[in-house]
């Protein structure tokens, strides 16, 4: 009888999960959300595969609402399974929408222990609803699609690694502000097409965005060499347009602070070894060819960044950080609160010493 | 009660009832009240704790509880294990259990821990031993985070203000609760096994390594002005790591934190039964049954929002009353009272 009595209640541990069990078959599995509107007057858009054969093919569920909650529900009604976000992997928020508070759109997600916290957060050109119903058939499922298209830009080093976690932290952070992919949806057919980073100032999209190199360099300063760092000038010389493409096998960077008057002054000096990927004139065996070589794209680096700095001071967004490292190594010149009204009064240098170290496997 | 431990033993017990429950929460509340110095808090703290381990080992036999002492810290282990189980249901119930019934998940975290307190003393001592593997494989996971901390979190240095340090302190302090579990267990290490102050320096340099690994990992990656929105913060950094071969690599942890939190628990019933059975008792089984009663029917009564944020808020207080204090009074009693039979 005891050991009954003993079996009976080790068998009951078997029984605790079933109050909290979801099984896939009940379940609608949302993998991409998208979001326009505003607190008060939302609409959302949830993408799930349709067809277990084929996970391509997918459905997309609209939502109306006052909250984010509320138009979560709304969609709900509008499918005989529950919607789950568990296997979440973007959200596209409009630009509009981004622009008010994203903190409060996104509390939903923090709030609930289900959502997944790797799930990127996408700026859209215009209303989400044209990056769901794409008109041509991707080649895997929609969340994998989104997924797998941003982390392949966190990993050429164009957009920094984020997800909702960091998102939260980088709008709670007062030293360095979030910066987030930013899609458009390119020709006849509307595929996303990567566009450069959306500039955040605290909670809010400033309305502003980097270009594709700009976001190259934002995030090589600011967050440091992913996998890998493609890029591409035009040289003109002699009346001729000369293709010139590197890749980046390093990125050093220091980072000077002093004070001049009331204003700040930041040096960064960045070493840049580089490997050739395009130069058609070829002869990188010659020194002076080399040289030549160098100095031209230390100045076209240094164009960009000192452009990535002048777009991002103009939209109060510290991207890559410059608070952060103040606050910590010179907090005499750290005022909280204020941090915004210093930056943007910042002057900001860059010297960039480039060094061809490879010139590919032809001279 | 008669049985013997190694010094190992009462070590490896004195790490998982200081770090279980709460080790998935403290540095939160350490960050919040200690301000950008906090950290600098923490190791002063652990500083201190090993200063009172040194001082523990040379007067541990002088701690004798009297009739009163003695109900004092039962009634304080009582108190604590439903604050715990509060804390622990509350925790289940937001992050994987939101449904199931509380009284379910309560009544076999409690079965689990009456086996141990009505087994072989043995039972209670070996069981931490289970989870020692998970200590390894928990901070490997958290190392996971690495691209994502930044230094630069830690400083400026001397930024906190006075009271910021009074509370940091405390905190710090509140990460080593339970120590007094030391002066409990110590009379039973076996007398051969000699105590050196090298074992005390290595085990305090151990739980300092882990629980300040926890607490960096935290400050290094939440920015200051997040932290006090996060409740699990270690969790939540979990929950933010991709791996390949699990999608939720918080809710392995979580159950992880459970076992851990469940042996813990154990181990201060193991306290509140040997000092409960030092005097001599008729029965042996239904105080045991008496306790998890309480405790299951407590818990149930107290389990809401209100008593978990009583509890985050006000858990720094125990340290000092009931570790530092106390013994000292029982100490210095006992020591005056022996001075006074040798006249």
């Amino acid at each position: 009888m005891r050991k009954i009595i003993v079996f009976l209640l080790l068998s009951s541990v078997f029984l605790s999960g079933c109050w909290d069990q979801r099984l896939y078959k009940e379940l609608s599995i949302i993998s991409v959300v998208g979001v326009d509107g505003h607190i008060g007057d939302l609409k959302a858009f949830y993408a799930y595969p349709s067809s277990s054969d084929d996970p391509t093919k997918y459905i997309v569920l609209e939502g109306v609402g006052k909250t984010a909650r509320e138009v979560r529900m709304n969609a709900n009604k509008k499918t005989e399974q529950t919607m789950d976000i568990a296997e979440l992997t973007t959200i596209l928020v409009s630009e509009e929408t981004a622009k008010k508070d994203l903190y409060s759109l996104l509390d939903v997600y923090y709030r609930s222990a289900e959502s997944p916290m790797t799930a990127k957060v996408v700026i859209t050109d215009g209303s989400t609803k044209k990056f769901l119903e794409l008109k041509e058939n991707l080649p895997k499922e929609i969340g994998e699609y989104y997924l797998d298209f941003i982390q392949s830009f966190e990993k050429s080093s164009i957009y920094p690694v984020t997800n909702l976690e960091i998102a939260a932290n980088k709008m709670f952070g007062e030293g360095r502000d979030l910066a987030l992919p930013y899609l458009k949806a390119s020709g006849d057919k509307g595929l996303p097409e990567g566009e450069g980073i959306a500039l955040f100032n605290g909670k809010n999209y400033t309305g502003e965005h980097l270009t594709m190199r700009e976001s190259t360099f934002a995030t090589l300063i600011g967050y440091g060499k992913s996998d890998i760092i493609e890029l591409a000038y035009l040289m003109k010389k002699d009346g001729k347009d000369i293709s010139v493409g590197f890749n980046a096998i390093r990125f050093k960077k220091n980072m000077k602070v002093t004070q001049v008057g009331n204003n700040i002054k930041v040096k960064y000096n960045i070493y840049m070894p580089i490997v050739m990927t395009e130069y058609p004139p070829d002869h990188l065996d010659r020194t002076k060819r080399r040289k030549e070589l160098e100095k031209f794209i230390e100045g076209r680096v240094e164009k960009d960044i000192a452009r990535m700095f002048k777009k991002s001071q103009e939209a109060s967004s510290d991207v890559v950080g410059i608070g952060e490292d103040i606050r910590a190594y010179y907090p005499n010149l750290w005022k909280d609160g204020k941090w915004k009204e210093i930056y943007k009064d910042i002057k900001i240098e860059t010297k960039v010493d480039v060094k061809i170290v490879r010139s590919g496997s032809i001279r | 009660m008669n049985f013997t431990i190694t010094k190992v033993q009462l070590f490896v017990m004195l790490f998982f009832r200081t770090t279980g429950i709460i080790f998935i929460a403290y540095s939160e509340a350490l960050l919040n009240a200690g301000g950008r110095d906090a950290w600098i808090m923490f190791f002063i703290a652990a500083a201190f704790v090993f200063l009172q381990l040194c001082v523990y080992e040379k007067c541990y036999k002088y701690f004798e509880l009297g009739k009163i002492t003695r109900w004092i810290y039962i009634f304080s282990w009582v108190i604590l294990l439903i604050l715990s189980l509060v804390y622990i249901q509350y925790t289940l119930n937001i992050w994987v259990l939101g449904n199931t019934p509380n009284y379910v998940t309560l009544l076999l975290m409690l079965l689990v821990s009456y086996y141990i307190s009505v087994s072989r003393p043995s039972t209670a001592v070996n069981m931490p031993v289970f989870i020692i593997p998970f200590v390894f494989v928990f901070v490997f996971f958290l190392l996971f985070a690495v691209p994502e901390l930044r230094v630069s979190q830690l400083f400026p240095i001397g930024k906190s203000s006075g009271h910021e340090w009074i509370m940091g302190m405390l905190y710090g302090l509140a990460s080593f609760t339970g120590l007094e579990g030391y002066l409990v267990l110590r009379k039973y290490v076996l007398t051969e096994d000699k105590m050196r102050f090298k074992d005390i320096l290595i085990y305090q340099t151990i739980i300092t390594v882990f629980s300040g690994f926890l607490m960096l990992v935290v400050k290094m990656y939440f920015a200051p002005a997040s932290l006090p929105y996060i409740t699990e913060p270690t969790l939540y950094i979990l929950k933010s790591i991709e791996v390949t071969f699990v999608k939720r690599l918080d809710i392995f942890f979580l159950y992880m934190w459970l076992g851990w939190s469940i042996i813990s628990l154990s181990l201060i019933v193991f306290n509140i039964r040997i000092v409960y059975f030092q005097k001599e008792r008729k029965h042996k089984k239904i105080p045991m049954v008496v306790l998890h009663l309480l405790i299951f029917f407590s818990s149930i009564a107290f389990l809401n929002i209100r008593s978990v944020e009583f509890l985050r808020a006000h858990f720094q207080y125990i340290y000092i009353p009931f570790t530092v204090i106390l013994p000292a009074f029982i100490i210095w009693k006992n020591k005056r009272r022996e001075t006074k039979c040798a006249k």
